[in-house]
């Protein structure tokens, strides 16, 4: 057994088969032949690759006549490649020699040579290295047979373990069969975190290495509740995680049966509660949780997944999914949140230096505004399909907003041109998480038709705290007197002005701070959608009364860490079944 | 006694260099004749007959490789590898 701690960055707990990916892609356990079957192994292996040439012949053939001997070229560079006699005797070398099985020779040997030829300079060479990842797939299929794994093509149910996840290897996963990640780097912010999110599926990040160790297979634990790995767990661990995923289980049976309920106080007080998404899937885990609407609809993944920048029908296709599934409930999309870093077809910034503090987000969108017009076209045409809001991400100064604005303006226009329907009164907001912004929310209530505090970033910049920093992380608190200070201000000044105000980050769905937003005059929440029934149950439970009371209280208090424990009391003793965390 | 070594200096003049369409054409080549031939990018050294090898040579366009040849049919087999090079491999 071997325990690791990392960053829990999505909660639950998964127990399963260890998968390893590596940087291309998954990898073959490494696995050992009894010295008595290295015979039959080497059959074995001289009959794969005489089936895979077999095929390659075929293939070749079928492309010569189709398309002309031209087009056949590269299917004789693979056979030639196949029938390699070195690549032969260092691969029966492996076996022979090592007892290395089959697969596991095939995947070390062309993984070999795919990186020598990645090195090479030339990029058409290097190219080539495709050329031997085909080949190994190949081998590896008849090798195989039909357990030829791979991440998009799982079979059964594995937790992915890896040194880092790219978002396409992320979107692209086969979500039945992917029951929980860990990354050995990667913060709370990374792109996992937000996809495991939405898979609602537990991860881990940040663990450091130990890939070395873990060849797949293995049964692994990972519990995303308080950010442990446990490798080839004993039979008394195993017990206790399999007890606790049935309890879990049972809980949330029980929170279904709020799904229709309203999420009123015990006092009477309405309270709006939406769900935060990032793919068009997690509609169904919103309306299923009974959400009154999406109250951020994160667009980043369409910018992520691909080499090329996505075009407005793409942008068009995956809003129009998402409001045609809310029907005629309120749908807020957020402008695209990234880092020039973050975006592959555009230029790399010369300084980027600092890139919390650097070109992202609206700042990004007012530089490269045919981007961010082909975004706004796109909203703009599925503003007809339903109840739609857009808001801009990281607004720091009214500048800024009216910017946004007339480019929104300016596309509007665009589109009368040429006669394309839209809904001219499409309401416009902002996110609030720019401490500036807070300072000078009073005038930029007068410019809105709605606001949304991203608690992540408002914490980030107020505390000067990186909480992908292992070493400062712990001056990152949401319930920071200063924090809690800014968002009792936004709270305040849009409530003067009847402009209505949510929060849509990661604070707003623990129900630590739930009686205190509350108490804060919050009404409108939008969570991570597996949040939600949690919410509604406090909710439903408290009186105002009480949360006012709470937030007093918690005005007297100088610390975030007395708050945090404060508010932790409060929960378990008027909500006792959240207590026992 | 060996035959002494017949050398000659060849330069990649096609686009993508000696890639894999263009290495199967020298394998190909290679085996016709019964000679040895050695081919150098500066101290690399690969056999004329092994895709994988020469392809790890990573030689670019514009790139010297020197071809050396040994064996009964040297002079033909090392004039048939130079040929592939000076025909740009068929490609542009």
């Amino acid at each position: 057994m071997q325990k690791l701690q990392g960053i829990p960055v999505s909660p639950g707990i998964a127990i399963g088969e260890a998968m390893v990916m590596d940087n291309e892609g998954f990898r073959i356990p490494r696995r050992f032949v009894a010295r008595d079957a290295v015979d039959d192994e080497l059959d074995r292996l001289a009959k794969a690759i005489e089936a895979a040439s077999v095929e390659i012949s075929g293939h070749r053939d079928a492309i010569a006549q189709e398309l002309g001997e031209k087009y056949a070229a590269i299917f004789d560079a693979h056979l030639q490649m196949l029938q390699d006699a070195r690549l032969r005797s260092e691969l029966e070398e492996m076996v022979r020699h090592r007892h290395y099985s089959s697969e596991y020779a095939v995947s070390r040997t062309l993984r070999h040579y795919s990186q020598v030829f990645q090195r090479l300079d030339s990029a058409h060479l290097a190219e080539r290295a495709a050329d031997i990842f085909d080949i190994e797939k190949r081998l590896l299929r008849h090798l195989l047979g039909h357990r030829r794994e791979g991440i998009a093509h799982l079979t059964s149910p594995v937790l992915v373990l890896a040194h880092n996840l790219t978002p396409s290897e992320t979107a692209n996963l086969d979500r039945r069969f992917v029951l929980g990640f860990v990354t050995e780097i990667g913060g709370p912010s990374s792109h996992t975190a937000i996809v495991a999110e939405a898979l609602e599926i537990p991860a881990i990040v940040g663990t450091g290495p130990f890939l070395a160790d873990v060849s797949g297979g293995e049964l692994v634990i990972i519990d995303g509740n308080k950010g442990f790995v446990i490798l080839q767990p004993d039979e008394e661990t195993l017990a206790h995680y399999r007890q606790e995923v049935e309890a879990n289980r049972s809980t949330a049976v029980r929170l279904e049966a709020l799904r229709d309920l309203p999420a009123t106080t015990a006092d009477g007080v309405q309270i709006s509660l939406y769900g935060n998404i990032e793919f068009p899937y997690e509609v169904t885990h919103c309306v299923d949780r009974g959400a009154e609407g999406i109250g951020l609809y994160r667009t980043e993944f369409l910018y992520l997944g691909s080499e090329i920048e996505p075009t407005e029908d793409v942008h068009y296709q995956a809003y129009s999914q998402v409001l045609q599934a809310m029907g005629d409930k309120p749908v807020t999309i957020r402008t695209f949140d990234l880092g020039a870093d973050k975006v592959p077809h555009l230029p790399q910034p010369e300084d980027e230096r600092n890139p919390c503090l650097g070109l992202r987000s609206i700042r990004l969108a007012l530089r490269h505004l045919t981007m961010f017009r082909t975004q706004l076209r796109a909203i703009l045409r599925a503003s007809v399909l339903g109840n739609l809001q857009v808001m801009f991400p990281l607004v720091s100064t009214l500048l800024e907003l009216r910017q946004a604005k007339m480019v929104l303006a300016d596309v509007m226009e665009d589109l009368d041109e040429h006669g394309i329907e839209f809904n001219r009164g499409l309401p416009v907001g902002m996110m609030v998480e720019v401490p500036a912004a807070v300072i000078m929310i009073d005038r930029f209530v007068e410019e809105v038709d709605f606001l949304s505090i991203g608690t992540n970033d408002l914490i980030q910049y107020t505390l000067a705290v990186d909480r992908s920093n292992k070493d400062v992380v712990g001056l990152y608190n949401p319930a920071d007197p200063a924090v809690l200070r800014l968002i009792a201000m936004a709270i305040d000044a849009a409530d003067k002005k009847a402009v209505p105000i949510t929060m849509c980050g990661q604070m707003s769905g623990n129900p630590i701070h739930t009686m205190l937003l509350l108490g804060l005059g919050l009404r409108q929440f939008s969570v991570a959608p597996a949040a939600l029934p949690e919410i509604k149950n406090i909710c439903r439970r408290v009186t105002l009364a009480e949360c006012k009371e709470v937030t007093h209280r918690v005005a007297t208090m100088e610390n975030a860490r007395d708050i945090t424990n404060y508010l932790r009391e409060e929960l378990k003793r008027r909500v006792p079944a959240f207590g026992n965390e | 006694m060996p035959e002494p070594a017949l050398k000659r200096i060849v330069t990649v003049a096609n686009r993508a260099g000696l890639h894999a369409r263009a290495a199967v054409m020298v394998v190909t080549e290679a085996r016709k004749f019964n000679a040895r031939v050695v081919i150098a990018k500066g101290l690399h050294e690969v056999e004329a007959t092994d895709i994988l090898q020469l392809m790890s040579l990573g030689a670019a366009q514009g790139e010297q490789l020197s071809l050396e040849g040994s064996g009964n049919e040297a002079q033909v087999a090392v004039d048939a590898l130079e040929q592939l090079f000076l025909r740009k491999f068929d490609e542009d």
